[in-house]
């Protein structure tokens, strides 16, 4: 089986860094973005199963980044990581299409599992479309 | 003047001062977290190395590098301390005499996350000279904060916002300036102009083409 595919975006290169090493050790595949315009970049040429994603970044933060990937494919599964401040943000981010959210510090564990949820999701979404698609292909030939 | 009277008189809204306190730590502990985040994944990193079955090798080089970064964001971790215990000391004694580069420097490292933020430079000019100015220590510092946000508030992507500090016979002028690619709106003169006034200074706003400059003179403590 494939391994789950993720993308980390922060505008901090230490956290990136660290991260993504603990996450590789973790069996995943992942890829890194410092902003916003960096991940619309990157998402719009490979498929992620999961993107954990920065509340707070600049020039284009993590919700209105969330709203533009979200623009062009509602499947994506959008982690995202937010201050004790912003727990608020969290939920209204959710609210808004992301598939959950993490309080910074995350606990590497509580994070793994979110990813896994995440894969799991995107891959019933992927199934339910596939039937549909499949649905819709057998009634046009009235099988 | 006390205290108390002088709140009562004063131009801005009875919980500013909270308000005022609240952004900044908000602002500060947004960036610890971020700080102590990194610390928290180096220590685990180092624990999945420790409890990795044989493939994973952590070897000198990995944990130095790691170590490194600990160390990195400890000391900025330390810094921001620093700035915000002074932060919130500044309302100690309302009317003594300081030092205005401590001062700034102290202000230009609470507020540079919200220019950073906006992707607006921010340009600090302090002389090493220490110029003393008598007034009251949060009003200076609250009224330069107000200049600050009004003018990140005209600035977009790229602009810049410099913030110096000299002298002029005898007193200490700081000048928040605004490099604006385009200028958008104006800013509250009149605001300024009053909590300065309260503060112990005088105001005066010089508005041209690249932007808009905020002058703040304050009577030198010699």
């Amino acid at each position: 089986m494939a391994n789950i595919r993720v993308l980390i975006v922060d505008d901090e290169e230490d956290f990136r860094d660290i991260l993504s090493q603990r996450m590789v050790a973790r069996g995943f595949d992942v890829e890194i973005a410092e902003s916003g315009f960096k991940a619309i970049e990157i998402v719009s040429n490979k498929t992620f199963d999961a993107i954990i994603l920065d509340l707070a970044m600049p020039e284009m933060d993590g919700i209105q980044t969330m709203q533009k990937l979200l623009a062009k494919d509602t499947t994506l599964q959008i982690i995202m990581l937010t201050g004790h401040g912003t727990i608020q943000k969290g939920v209204e981010a959710v609210k808004m299409g992301a598939a959950d959210f993490l309080e910074k510090p995350a606990e590497i564990d509580m994070l793994v599992s979110k990813i896994e949820e995440a894969q799991s999701k995107k891959l019933a979404l992927f199934t339910e479309a596939l039937d549909a698609k499949i649905s819709g292909i057998a009634k046009k030939k009235g099988w | 003047m006390t205290n108390d009277k002088k709140d009562e008189s004063s131009p801005l809204p009875k919980n500013d001062a909270l308000q005022f306190f609240g952004v900044i730590t908000a602002s500060v502990t947004h960036e610890l977290n971020n700080i102590l985040s990194i610390i928290d994944q180096s220590a685990g990193l180092i624990e999945d190395f420790l409890g990795a079955p044989s493939g994973m090798v952590l070897t000198e080089e990995k944990l130095k590098q790691i170590i490194g970064k600990i160390r990195k964001n400890s000391q900025r971790g330390i810094g921001v301390v620093k700035h915000l215990n002074t932060f919130a000391h500044s309302t100690d004694e309302p009317d003594a005499a300081f030092n205005a580069n401590t001062m700034l420097e102290n202000l230009g490292a609470l507020t540079r996350r919200f220019a950073d933020l906006k992707a607006v430079n921010m340009e600090m000019v302090i002389p090493q000279t220490p110029i003393e100015i008598k007034a009251d220590a949060y009003l200076v510092r609250r009224i330069l904060y107000e200049a600050f946000r009004q003018l990140l508030a005209l600035a977009q992507k790229n602009d810049t916002l410099k913030i110096s500090l000299s002298s002029e016979n005898s007193d200490g002028v700081i000048c928040i300036e605004g490099r604006l690619a385009e200028k958008k709106g104006e800013i509250d003169c009149g605001l300024l102009e009053n909590i300065t006034a309260f503060a112990g200074g005088t105001f005066k706003a010089v508005a041209g083409d690249t932007g808009i400059k905020c002058y703040f003179r304050f009577p030198s403590a010699k």
